[in-house]
């Protein structure tokens, strides 16, 4: 009984993997990135074409897969393509390159990923266009597919640094804000201190001047000099004052 | 309330505000790191191509022409050959034109071409060409000095468009990667660049790995006419007294 549950396990995990195998009907892709249905690419021409092929999605994460179909049995490429795309490709940017030989328009370049949205439609429309047309223009099948690889390599490389250098700029634009909403904190916290530190001594100063000046209140005797009284040398009251510098009057 | 406690007062409504929270900035050493890497790699490329007079690059070069194209029904062509890039030193392409510095690209059975170019620590600049035919007189000549490759290039930017002749010849060049490439020389640290462009009705692709300190080590050549590959060209640095 024991043997048969671990038979049976054993199947089960067989079964599962089996299943996932034939969820897509070409199978599991291809550890070298290249899938060569038709059957065309040497052994010798194959290693070319695949290392730089696995080389870039190791160290940049630019996935390019080759798919050499006999026949796209009146199906428009681009979704032929997409289907290998979503079943073999998980990098934000990556590519199917297919071709079908005898095909006049092929081979074709079918970017896809989350990172391709990020390129300009018109620039992606052209460069897919240039790049398609070169390879075309190949004189014979694993030529076509190798100048296809090389051509979806460079571009989709070259869009994925080019994303990454915006992204920085937007990123040493936002910290560049950044910084300057500090100092300008730091500035107005300076100008703050600055302004109480000149205000306090000004406003002193207008507070005394306008105690010095301000109207007496009633305990204040205010400092005055009492007239001189019937044409007397000297004046009464607490301050007597005696005109010394026009002599003494004669008394009348 | 005194009236000497009303400055003092203000002064305190003035302060005080200034105890406000600080806003919060993002760290900023991510940005700071890739900006090291920037320089880093600038400060390495640095001087881009030091030449000597008497400096020589030697290239193994092949070249394929398909079927069909030298003349109608005319064999696959096929042949290899040694390609040799010597510097000469500051040389004027014509009378009225300034001294610049100067290649000469020779190969065995071809007339010799001259490179002409402006050479700085930090940058190489495209003059002109004069292929050293009897009856050539003039060289191609660029009135203004087109960028070829720079210290610091960064994978994912482009150099300035190049055009002449009226349109007639036009060059796009665009930093794909900065990469280790392998040639019969040895490895190099090398940028990778694509040029595409035309020349006349004429389409050309070329890839070139420019090594700093040492010059061009790999290319990779390809022109179309029309529907048709013309030819593919690839040479690789073999030997060179420049040293890296």
């Amino acid at each position: 009984m024991k043997l048969f549950q671990s038979l049976l396990v054993i199947l089960l995990a067989l079964a599962g993997i089996s299943a996932a195998d034939t969820d897509f009907e070409y199978g599991s892709r291809p550890p070298n990135s290249v899938f060569d249905a038709a059957g065309v690419i040497p052994p010798e021409r194959l290693k070319e074409i695949s290392e730089p092929l696995v080389r870039n999605e190791k160290l940049e994460g630019v996935d390019i897969v080759v798919v050499v179909l006999p026949s796209l049995a009146g199906a428009p490429p681009e979704h032929v393509a997409r289907q290998f795309s979503r079943a073999w490709c998980t990098s934000p940017i990556h590519a199917v390159v297919l071709h079908v030989p005898g095909e006049k328009f092929s081979p074709w370049i079918v970017p896809d990923g989350k990172l391709i949205d990020e390129v300009h439609l018109d620039v992606r429309s052209r460069s897919i266009a240039d790049a398609q047309k070169r390879a075309m223009r190949e004189p014979d099948d694993i030529s076509k597919i190798a100048a296809a690889a090389v051509e979806a390599s460079d571009m989709l490389r070259y869009w994925l640094a080019n994303y990454i250098n915006r992204a920085e700029v937007v990123k040493t634009e936002r910290v560049k804000m950044r910084l300057d909403l500090e100092r300008d904190w730091h500035n107005r916290k300076l100008y703050r201190v600055l302004a109480g530190a000149l205000l306090v001594p000004l406003l002193l100063g207008i507070s005394w001047l306008a105690i010095g000046f301000r109207p007496r209140g009633a305990r204040l005797f205010p400092d005055r000099r009492p007239p001189r009284r019937l044409g007397a040398p000297h004046a009464g009251g607490n301050h007597a004052e005696l005109d010394l510098g026009r002599g003494i009057p004669k008394s009348s | 309330m005194k009236p000497t406690a009303v400055p003092f007062l203000v002064s305190l409504a003035l302060v005080v505000p200034s105890c406000e929270k600080q806003p919060a900035t993002e760290p900023s050493s991510t940005s700071t790191e890739e900006s090291v890497e920037k320089d880093a790699w600038r400060d390495a490329d640095i001087p881009i191509l030091p030449v000597e007079n008497g400096d020589m690059w030697e290239y193994e070069a092949k070249v394929e022409i398909p079927a069909g194209v030298t003349s109608r029904g005319a064999a696959a062509v096929q042949t290899s050959f040694t390609r040799t890039r010597r510097y000469l030193g500051k040389v004027k392409p014509a009378e009225e034109l300034p001294a610049t510095d100067c290649f000469q690209v020779t190969v065995p059975g071809s007339p010799d071409e001259r490179e002409f170019v402006e050479i700085h620590d930090d940058r190489v600049l495209l003059r002109g060409s004069l292929i050293m035919r009897p009856e050539t007189t003039r060289p191609l000549w660029y009135e203004h000095p087109v960028p070829f490759v720079e210290a610091g290039m960064r994978p994912g930017t482009e150099a300035p468009g190049i055009s002449a002749g009226g349109g007639a010849m036009v060059r796009r060049i665009q930093v794909i990667a900065r990469e280790k490439v392998t040639v019969p020389a040895g490895e190099y640290d090398a940028i990778r660049l694509l040029m595409t462009g035309t020349d006349g009705d004429m389409e050309l692709r070329r890839t070139i790995w420019f090594a700093p300190g040492t010059g061009i080590v790999r290319e990779e050549k390809t022109r179309y006419r029309g529907d048709r590959l013309l030819f593919r060209e690839e040479q690789s640095l073999a030997r060179t007294n420049v040293g890296r």
